[in-house]
């Protein structure tokens, strides 16, 4: 098993019409054995901007805490709102200065940019950034994933039907995922606000 | 230690070969190979020596190029697993999740059968590798058919005793990656009882009343130790005795990774043949679903007429 699948993750981000949800499951475990069921593998960056970080859970906090604190210096230096795609170009970088020792962790940035048009970008774990137009997935079990955001997704989805692609796609791609599941968690992103649901799982 | 020199007409290297004892036979190996290849070719690279070095390992021992040839293989199909069989008042039940495992990630099967019925009143349990138990799930059931003609005539049906001795013998080579649970009733003794066998063949029965096996099975050992001795006055009912199986399987399944899908039951007993059941375990509620609403402008947006997940369970 290889270091980006010890503690498992599954978690999908899908743009809508002027709205963006980001997914993740809820495990923390070690390898087989499951540890806790409400693990945060999704954090919030502003308030139109959400980042997914799928791996290795110590890298996951440990990165999170340093995109927040570069977040929080960009802010303060530049006094405005950091983009979604400047955070991307970050995040890559971040990745990227540690090329050759690596974060193992495969992120995902889901947000609204100013004119609310939604962006979603996906990385690899040093830094290669992809921006689709429709859905990024990262995690264990991402071939599940892919197929399930593929037949599911339509363009232009209102929030709640995002909410419910969002959630069935992930739902129906980890119950074949021995490493993931056991709940899951949805961010809608919408210009009014961001409303968070739980969702409620096979807990095997 | 003996080592042979293999050399390369190139001249630009030598490959060295040293063998421990075991492996002499490897090296003659490819010495018989380089001198029927040199016969036709005058010379050959590099590269062909390394080519004939590793088919030569692969060719005449399988078992030492483990850990080459592991990645060319294709994923194992593995049931990681939970097994539990316990005595009651009337018998004997036993439960399985039903999960199979590829690769140690992907669910293959999410509603495996793992309980294997010998006849009516002896179960084979499955845990490990799953062509290595369904083989000797086959072998059992071959065996004991034949036996039942030749010698026994039809009524006759085997004692978990002599199940769990074949399957023993079965496993002794240790080449078997499995580990199974052989439960059962005796008619003529009148007495159940639970056998389990390990890997490389040795067989112990479980006196103490229930047996578990699988990799979900170390989370409920001391669940077990615990809680059997003193539930079994009160297992008298088999719901009760049925519910304790699932309830135990559930805790499995929780915490294992490669445990889940439903409970299955089967229930080997003095008074009627196998009761087959799959229940899945209802457990505790999880955190609860009101949505949480953050707003920029001090304004609630209420996301009325969504559909909630329609997943039933």
């Amino acid at each position: 098993m290889s270091i980006l699948e010890y503690n498992g993750a599954a978690m999908i981000a899908m743009a809508g019409k002027n709205c963006v949800g980001i997914a993740s499951d809820r495990r923390l475990g070690m390898q087989a054995q499951t540890v806790s069921c409400n693990f945060q593998k999704v954090f919030p960056m502003g308030d139109k901007l959400h980042v997914g970080l799928a791996g290795l859970a110590s890298d996951v906090q440990t990165v999170h805490q340093l995109l927040e604190y570069r977040l929080n210096l960009y802010e303060l230096n530049e006094e405005r709102e950091m983009s979604p795609q400047v955070f991307s170009t970050l995040l890559s970088n971040v990745l990227y200065s540690k090329r050759f020792s690596p974060y193992f962790i495969e992120p995902i940035v889901a947000g609204l940019d100013k004119d609310n048009k939604p962006f979603l970008s996906g990385s690899d774990l040093i830094g290669a950034t992809v921006i689709a137009d429709d859905f990024v997935v990262a995690g264990t079990c991402t071939g599940n994933l892919h197929g399930m955001c593929e037949t599911l997704y339509k363009p232009d989805m209102g929030p709640d039907q995002l909410f419910e692609t969002l959630a069935q796609s992930l739902l129906a791609a980890t119950d074949r995922d021995a490493l993931s599941g056991w709940g899951g968690i949805v961010h809608i992103i919408t210009a009014e606000g961001i409303v968070t649901r739980e969702l409620k799982g096979r807990m095997d | 230690h003996t080592s042979y020199c293999i050399t390369s007409q190139s001249k630009r290297f030598y490959v060295v070969v040293v063998t421990v004892l075991a492996g002499c036979r490897l090296c003659l190996n490819i010495k018989n190979r380089k001198q029927r290849i040199m016969k036709q070719r005058q010379s050959y690279s590099s590269s062909r020596i390394i080519r004939l070095l590793l088919l030569s390992i692969i060719s005449s021992s399988p078992h030492l190029c483990f850990g080459i040839t592991r990645s060319n293989t294709k994923a194992e199909i593995d049931l990681g697993t939970t097994l539990v069989a316990i005595e009651y008042e009337d018998g004997i039940i036993v439960g399985a999740d039903t999960r199979t495992s590829v690769g140690g990630s992907y669910v293959s099967n999410r509603y495996a059968d793992k309980i294997y019925p010998v006849f009516d009143n002896v179960v084979l349990c499955r845990s490990g590798s799953a062509a290595d138990t369904q083989y000797l799930a086959n072998q059992i059931n071959i065996e004991f058919r034949s036996r039942m003609y030749r010698y026994g005539g039809v009524e006759t049906k085997p004692d978990p005793k002599q199940v769990a001795h074949y399957l023993r013998y079965l496993m002794m080579k240790g080449e078997m990656k499995a580990s199974l649970i052989c439960a059962g009733y005796d008619p003529k003794t009148k007495e159940s009882s639970i056998y389990c066998i390990n890997p490389n063949g040795s067989i112990m029965k479980e006196n103490g009343g229930y047996a578990v096996s699988g990799s979900g099975s170390t989370y409920i050992l001391g669940h077990l130790d615990n809680t059997y001795n003193n539930t079994t006055a009160t297992l008298r009912e088999e719901e009760d005795a049925i519910n304790y199986v699932v309830n135990t399987v559930r805790l499995a399944i929780e915490r294992d990774g490669s445990s889940g899908g439903f409970v299955r039951i089967h229930k080997i007993s003095s008074t009627d043949n196998h009761v087959v059941s799959a229940v899945y375990p209802k457990h505790h509620q999880t955190t609860t679903t009101t949505p949480k609403t953050t707003t920029t402008t001090q304004r609630q947006h209420d996301l009325k007429g969504f559909a909630p997940p329609s997943r039933k369970h």
